[in-house]
């Protein structure tokens, strides 16, 4: 019934079918891009064997209210495939963290909807579903299921391992049900799933591209034991893999149900209209921001050899409604912890989705082929086969990255899209801590992990352009989290819980405040001995960033405190960090690659998980803002001083004078010792100039002058040069140790990671406004963020 | 606890039989409306409904029941004076929370958890809201809180998981804490301090010492009212309690001199969250158990209602102005869940399940960014209400599309009681109409099928997230517009079979409800035991638990043979995370009976959660062990209907999706009375208070209870 209509630019047919590649293979060299040496980048039009019977008729005349209708059980269909999964799993973090995706896909692999879980697992689903009809394309069967965990074909990491199926009407495939689920420890050198020892995949957990795990309906046990051979837990794993063939069968059944009820051409039809509409209503709002380029750099430190900083690089280039994503500049692939193509491309993909189609139900087929790629193969985020992949730690990195970049994007767009603009919110710097306990014959007795690990992902959600962030909200990219009770964590019978809290001053400072993190300390409790594991990058080289000039948040603290008990024998609870600094205790930063290790029973650890970014200059705040945060303990008095120039008097309100005061000085000191590097001189306020879009870059105008874009200071219209160019070349920069700029938010970067990073504020040369930050090794280049070229439409 | 002023002496007491034949009252105070049940003594059921006096809630109380007994020709005071049980469902602390009138809290918590309120576990933007919000980050946010932080103070103690006291209380620099308290403002307190569940000494000792430095305030324990694991839901149980105790203390004794004064002389008893009721002082001390206790209460009536019928699995639906909740009844029990949301708090309060989305009379028709048809969830509440109220509001909304599809009727609404506008709402309808090319009828009926079809999404994620097939159900709709969509609801989820309850009672189905609640109290022990348990120590806690319920019921008066004991164990496999709740035998528990547990374990999980589902070879294990103790009343005979004038057969022309155009319709008026007929659809039935929608393709007939069973399959 359908047919491609030609001659549109348009990535998606009004009908909803996927036009173009998402990467010119021809261009980029290299590949073949299979999913074996490469990362799989499908062809299009997709290479399907003869055999395969694709069910592709639809309605393209769908009459409005049955389209909503199919449009909502599609969703609910996806929300209860969840339901199920969750139900029958045995592991709490799924059930707690709700550490599973799933899609619904169409017959060749276009994604309908995606459930609100974590995000950066469904976006893969195509890759997939599109490998496995190229791949296994005949061997494909009316009550097949298959299972796969290859990052080169599409996870994250092994643990997270897919299930996924077709599901057959009239003979034919008519679409797929997918998920994806954090299932355990696969083997390996390290115990858990992370290999942060890893060399390379050889040292990893077992990896395998897709399988069929249930054949015509019968559940391949001989291969079920075989992967579950491979864990150290093999018990999880079988029921992993049980729980997850359940959530397929019976979604199975309800998608035939509603072909059934409604027709397959009509529920087709709704499928490819969902794909339209998302892409037309994505057109729309890329319609009203400025064609560019926008950059987004982070490093990470301390995993990858003692010391050594590695960089990530993602640039975005926006012509029309076409984005093209580059990698250029990131770090070759190195040691453990790399990512794939898919997983970096899911990362872009999904945030977009979220910060720019977050009323479409999740449907990424519509989001994703606006993206095209350019992966510089053999690199931490785009990286080949046998890179070691299992510690994920660029696969959270990827995915901050991606939100702060399409973030920016969006800041130089109208007020209604920049609405929805962020910085990097929880486990915004990647890591996993675990206690676990073991009793006197090694075995392990049991594991907090859901209250650890729950507690990262309970970090500050960063703040927007028109408002705070979200204390212990989360981030983008894990909805849905939970950190769980601290006496459900106990209840394991490892540890004790000193305190439980949302750590004050570890948001972003800002116009607009980041989120604060969580922090906790747990002493051994009861337990033979209890083993903590860490793995995170070094918290003192930052990845917290805020936008629009707010400040990095707390990137995270991990320590051990020596006798700490001796508090509790003494009748005293300390009650938070200060209370054990106070106790005069000896407290050591723990470095991130400190692994496997055996906590003294009369020691305790103190996990301070990251905040999120902050938005703008601190200084704009309202001072009666900063007087309730400090009212309700969000931040501390000292705090409100020394970031938002607040002073307040004995009974805690705002005192005004003290606080114009404070402001003034804060504003000449900025500019004092401050350095421009084009090296230029104050270039005053642009005659005559037209506010095009204000804000664009967060503090900075775009402006037009005569004939050029130029960017402008918002608050008192500074010429800051062209908008084609990098703005903080024309602005005041001040280069300092992070740490000499607040050694509580920011460590020193020189203990475990790279001496070299050093955090650059960046300052209005006419009125001191904060317009930027970054945290870059002294020897680069400051990253131009944002670079637009031409105006939106009808402007 | 605070002293019960509600006893009655013994004799006179109902629920032993003392008092026969008197009156059955259900008193439910909602927002709007307070309706009032009354079964009488022949089993006739009468109806009150009177606006709801926001500042004087007890007064709304007694003109409702007043307007019942005028029915009966009879006076107020003499209804009260022969009345054999006053039951009450009231919103009055939901109302407090939702307009955030309640007490100043001043909350104690142990040292190193003061900020447990704010957390919320980490999950705080999302609890409480709908699923789809989930990506709105920016549009999102965590509720305010109920305490500002300088009311939050901590305690110096610690008791560990087992309830050994690690750290021991430290009175002294507790009392200087509750003095700061009191200073700064607190008027009542919670007092929620870690694994209280073990061992709650440490609670107990903080609440004599609250009582002793501010002897007027009311104060309460988290684990007097919960003994559950989880020490964020427990503490906002708390905390919730103290907020809304001043008020509800006030209130309830405000309804029991009230209703003293006018002659009752039993006991004013109170409906729960949790199913049945509870007395006054338990109602004044655990104020936070009557919650919800309005929506439930159409519950625990259908439940009474599914058991007369012989109807063991039932979708209860009530459809208002703005929100649909759906209940589910399992083998004639109302499902309960263990950790509830109130205003976007969790509690750790056992609460009939109810799941609620916003749809209703008043939900709003839009276009999206993608030029799609969208209905709710924003409502256009009470004011301005529907276009077609001609109150102000312009937005289309549901009512007006049925105004417009002839399904109400604009002249004569609610039996002449309010004239509706239909050029408004027609106008309102072309504002959606109009851009999606529909003609006003297609646009009309494409209201009612998209909120239609997301209330029957509702109904069957409701049922498939407890492994239920909605085939195997009956539906049950109630509320002001749920007979009004039911039919095509209950078709489009697949339900057996559509039933409005008692047809002249539907419009008060909560009332009712509460009129048949009986007492019930749930004293429970969360505490892991592996299977196959210790037969030893299950019996001591199965008899510590009845010994107390038993005594409570003694002290309410109830005699020893109205006494009814059950008793259940919340399982779980060891390598899964949900617990499901078996039955366990009565008596003194061998091994035979604990492996009979375990297989019934096994059976409940699989009834649950599907075949195959439970991982056996991991073991499971107990984690909480319950007593549920009733209190048994007479139950008041209920007979079908009541006398009226015959229907007026009425017609009009109503335009039906299913012909796609306007169709010569049958109208019955009816204010109570049976038909002895067969209803075929398309047809109206209006009464006073609604009108029921037999779709084209269904077909009805009244039961002997007089329940309207419509047929939906069509």
């Amino acid at each position: 019934m359908a047919e491609l209509a030609a001659g549109i630019e348009s990535c998606v047919t009004p009908d909803g079918v996927i036009r173009k590649a998402q990467a010119d293979l021809e261009a980029l060299g290299g590949g073949p891009w299979d999913g074996r040496r490469y990362s799989y980048i499908p062809r299009h039009p997709l290479p399907v064997p003869k055999h395969v019977s694709l069910h592709d008729e639809f309605e393209r005349e769908l009459d409005p209210i049955t389209y909503q209708v199919l449009r909502s059980r599609f969703w609910h269909l996806n929300l209860e495939h969840g339901d199920v999964l969750v139900r029958s799993s045995g592991s709490m973090v799924i059930v707690l963290s709700l550490d599973f995706a799933t899609c619904l896909l169409t017959e060749n692999g276009d994604i309908v909807t995606i459930g609100p879980t974590i995000q950066y697992f469904s976006a893969f689903s195509d890759l997939v579903v599109k490998w496995t009809l190229e791949n296994r394309g005949n061997a494909i069967t009316d009550g097949d299921i298959f299972m796969q965990n290859d990052p080169f074909v599409g996870t994250a990491q092994q643990s997270d391992t897919a299930l996924y199926a077709p599901v057959f009407w009239e003979g034919k495939i008519f679409c797929w049900v997918y998920n994806c689920s954090h299932i355990g420890d696969l083997g390996g050198v390290d115990a858990g799933g992370w290999a942060i020892n890893a060399r390379d995949i050889y040292d990893e957990g077992v990896t395998i591209p897709p399988i069929k795990i249930v054949s015509g309906g019968e559940i391949a046990d001989d291969l079920v034991e075989a992967f579950a051979r491979q864990s150290r837990d093999p018990r999880m794993i079988t029921q992993g893999v049980r729980s997850a063939v359940a959530a397929i069968e019976a979604t199975r059944r309800k998608v035939a149900e509603t072909l059934q009820k409604y027709g397959a051409p009509t529920v087709k039809g709704a499928m490819r209209r969902m794909i339209a509409d998302t892409s037309r209503v994505l057109s729309e709002r890329l319609s009203r921001i400025p064609d560019g380029v926008w950059r987004e750099r982070m490093y990470l430190s301390g995993i990858v050899g003692e010391g050594v900083v590695h960089q990530e690089v993602l640039s975005l280039t926006k012509q029309g409604d076409r984005l093209i994503i580059s990698n250029e500049g990131t770090s070759p692939q190195a040691g453990p912890g790399n990512t794939t193509y898919a997983v970096t491309r899911s990362a872009v993909i999904s945030a977009i989705s979220t910060h720019l189609a977050h009323d479409q139900l999740g449907c990424i087929a519509g989001v994703a082929n606006h993206v095209m790629f350019k992966p510089e193969p053999a690199t931490r985020n785009f990286a080949n086969h046998p890179a070691a992949c299992s510690a994920i730690v660029s696969a959270f990195l990827a995915s901050s990255a991606a939100g702060v970049l399409v973030s920016k994007m969006i800041l130089s767009g109208e007020a209604d899209l920049r609405a929805h603009a962020n910085g990097v919110g929880a486990l915004g710097v990647p890591m996993g801590t675990v206690a676990m306990g073991m009793d006197e014959h090694g075995d392990y007795v049991g594991v907090d992990a859901a209250g650890n690990g729950g507690t990262a992902l309970a970090g500050g959600l960063a703040a927007f352009p028109y408002r705070d962030g979200i204390d212990a909200g989360g981030s983008w990219w894990l909805l849905g989290t939970t950190a769980g009770n601290v006496e459900d964590v106990e209840a394991a019978g490892v540890s004790l819980t000193l305190y439980r809290r949302e750590n004050p001053d570890s948001g972003g400072p800002g116009r607009w405040r980041g989120g604060n993190g969580a922090s906790h300390a747990i002493v051994p409790h009861k337990v033979h001995m209890m083993i903590a594991a860490y793995m995170y990058s070094d918290p003192a080289v930052n990845t917290v960033e805020g936008i629009g000039g707010g400040g990095y948040g707390l990137a995270g603290n991990f320590f051990q405190v020596h006798k700490a008990r001796e508090l509790l024998d003494a009748g005293v609870v300390p009650s938070d960090r200060t209370d054990l600094e106070g106790a005069g205790l000896e407290m050591e930063r723990i470095h991130p690659r400190a692994l496997v290790a055996p906590v003294p029973h009369e020691d305790c650890l103190i996990n301070e998980y990251n905040g999120g970014g902050g938005y703008g200059d601190p200084l704009q705040r309202e001072p009666e803002r900063v007087r309730d945060d400090v009212r309700e303990e969000r931040i501390s008095a000292a705090a409100a001083e020394r970031h938002w120039g607040v002073v307040l008097d004995d009974a805690g309100a705002v005192d005004d004078a003290a606080t114009q005061e404070r402001r003034d000085a804060i504003r000449t000191s900025r500019l004092e010792g401050a350095r421009r590097f084009d090296g230029g001189q104050r270039r005053g306020v642009i005659a005559d100039a037209e506010i095009l879009i204000e804000g664009a870059a967060g503090g900075v105008d775009l402006v037009q002058a005569e004939e050029a874009l130029m960017w402008a200071c918002s608050s008192c219209g500074e010429s800051l040069g062209s908008a084609q160019e990098n703005f903080k070349l024309a602005s005041c920069c001040k280069e300092e140790k992070p740490n000499a700029v607040d050694a509580h938010l920011y460590p020193d970067p020189s203990q475990f990671g790279d001496g070299s990073v050093v955090l650059r504020r960046y300052f209005c040369p006419g009125c001191a406004t904060l317009l930027a930050q970054e945290f870059a090794r002294r020897t680069d280049d400051p990253l131009c963020d944002f670079s637009i070229h031409s105006l939106p439409r009808g402007k | 606890m605070t002293q019960t002023t509600d006893m009655a002496p013994a004799a006179s007491v109902n629920g032993n039989g003392a008092r026969r034949a008197g009156y059955v009252i259900g008193v439910d105070i909602g927002g709007t409306f307070t309706d009032a049940a009354v079964v009488g003594p022949d089993g006739q059921i009468v109806t009150g409904k009177v606006p709801t006096r926001p500042d004087d809630r007890a007064r709304s109380f007694f003109e409702a029941i007043e307007e019942a007994a005028d029915k009966f020709g009879i006076s107020l005071e003499t209804m009260l004076e022969s009345c054999e049980r006053l039951v009450h469902g009231t919103t009055t602390g939901t109302n407090a929370l939702i307009t955030r009138t309640g007490a100043d809290v001043g909350l104690l918590v142990t040292a190193g958890f003061r900020d447990m309120t704010t957390f919320m576990n980490g999950k705080g933007r999302m609890v409480g809201l709908p699923i789809d919000k989930v990506l709105d980050l920016a549009g999102t946010d965590k509720p305010t809180p109920l305490i500002p932080k300088r009311l939050i103070a901590e305690v110096n103690e610690r008791v560990d998981f087992e309830g050994e006291v690690i750290v021991p209380l430290d009175e002294e620099k507790l009392r200087q804490r509750i003095r700061d308290l009191r200073e700064a403002g607190a008027e009542a307190y919670a007092i929620s301090l870690m694994w209280s569940l073990r061992n709650p000494e440490h609670e107990r000792r903080v609440l004599e010492i609250v009582r002793e430095e501010h002897p007027e305030a009311f104060a309460c324990c988290g684990a007097d009212l919960s003994r559950r694991m989880g020490e964020y839901e427990r503490t906002m149980t708390s905390v919730l309690n103290a907020y809304i105790g001043p008020l509800m203390r006030h209130y309830v004794e405000a309804i029991i001199h009230g209703a003293r004064a006018r002659g009752y002389e039993g006991r004013v008893l109170y409906t729960q969250c949790a199913g049945g009721a509870i007395t006054g002082s338990e109602a004044a001390a655990a104020p936070v158990r009557t919650i919800h206790s309005g929506p439930v209460s159409g519950t625990l009536g259908s439940a009474f209602l599914a058991t007369r019928m012989q109807e063991r699995n039932v979708i209860v639906t009530d459809m208002g102005g703005t929100s649909f909740d759906v209940s589910i009844i399992r083998d004639l029990e109302p499902d309960v869940r263990e950790v509830s949301i109130v205003e976007r708090f969790e509690i750790s309060q056992p609460m009939v399940d109810l799941d609620t989305i916003g749809a209703g009379g008043g939900s709003i028709a839009w276009i999206d960014d993608a030029g799609g048809l969208q209905v709710g969830p924003q409502s256009a509440g009470a004011v301005p209400g529907p276009a077609c109220y001609g109150r102000g509001g312009v937005q289309p909304t549901v009512t007006d599309a049925d105004v417009v599809l002839g399904i109400l009727d604009a002249d004569n609404f609610l039996h002449g009681a309010m004239k509706l506008d239909r050029e408004a709402a027609e106008k309102a309808i072309t504002r959606v109409a109009d851009p999606l090319g529909l003609t006003l009828h297609q646009a009309a009926a494409g209201i009612n099928r998209i909120i239609d079809s997301k209330m029957a999404d509702l109904l069957r994620r409701m049922s498939v997230l407890r492994g239920l097939d909605p085939r195997d159900f009956v539906c049950f709709a109630f509320g002001g517009s749920g007979p009004v969509h039911a039919g095509a609801v209950a078709r489009d989820a697949g339900v057996k079979s559509l039933v409005v309850p008692v047809l002249h009672v539907a419009p008060v189905w909560s009332a009712f409800g509460a009129a048949i609640a009986q007492v019930s109290h749930v004293y429970e022990r969360w505490q892991p035991h592996t299977m196959p348990a210790d037969t030893g120590v299950l019996n001591a806690i199965f008899e510590e638990l009845e010994a107390s319920a038993r005594a409570q019921l003694l002290d309410e008066q109830f005699l020893e043979e109205r006494i009814l004991m059950q008793r259940f164990a919340r399982m779980k496999y060891n390598a899964q995370a949900f617990d499901v709740e078996v039955p366990v035998a009565l008596g003194t528990l061998g091994s035979e009976e604990v492996a009979a547990l375990e297989e019934d374990f096994h059976r409940v999980y699989e009834e649950l959660h599907g075949k195959g589902s439970g991982y056996r070879e991991g073991g499971c294990k107990i984690t909480a062990l319950f007593v549920r103790s009733r209190g048994l009343s007479d139950q008041p005979a209920v007979i079908g209907g009541r006398a009226g004038t015959g229907p007026q057969r009425l017609s009009r022309p109503v335009y039906w999706a299913e012909y796609a155009e306007f169709v010569d319709t049958p109208v019955l008026r009816l204010e109570g009375s049976l038909l002895d007929e067969d209803l075929n659809g398309p047809m109206l039935l209006e009464l006073p208070d609604t009108v029921v929608v037999i779709r084209p393709g269904q077909s009805a007939s009244f039961d002997d209870l007089g329940s309207l069973v419509i047929d939906v399959k069509g």
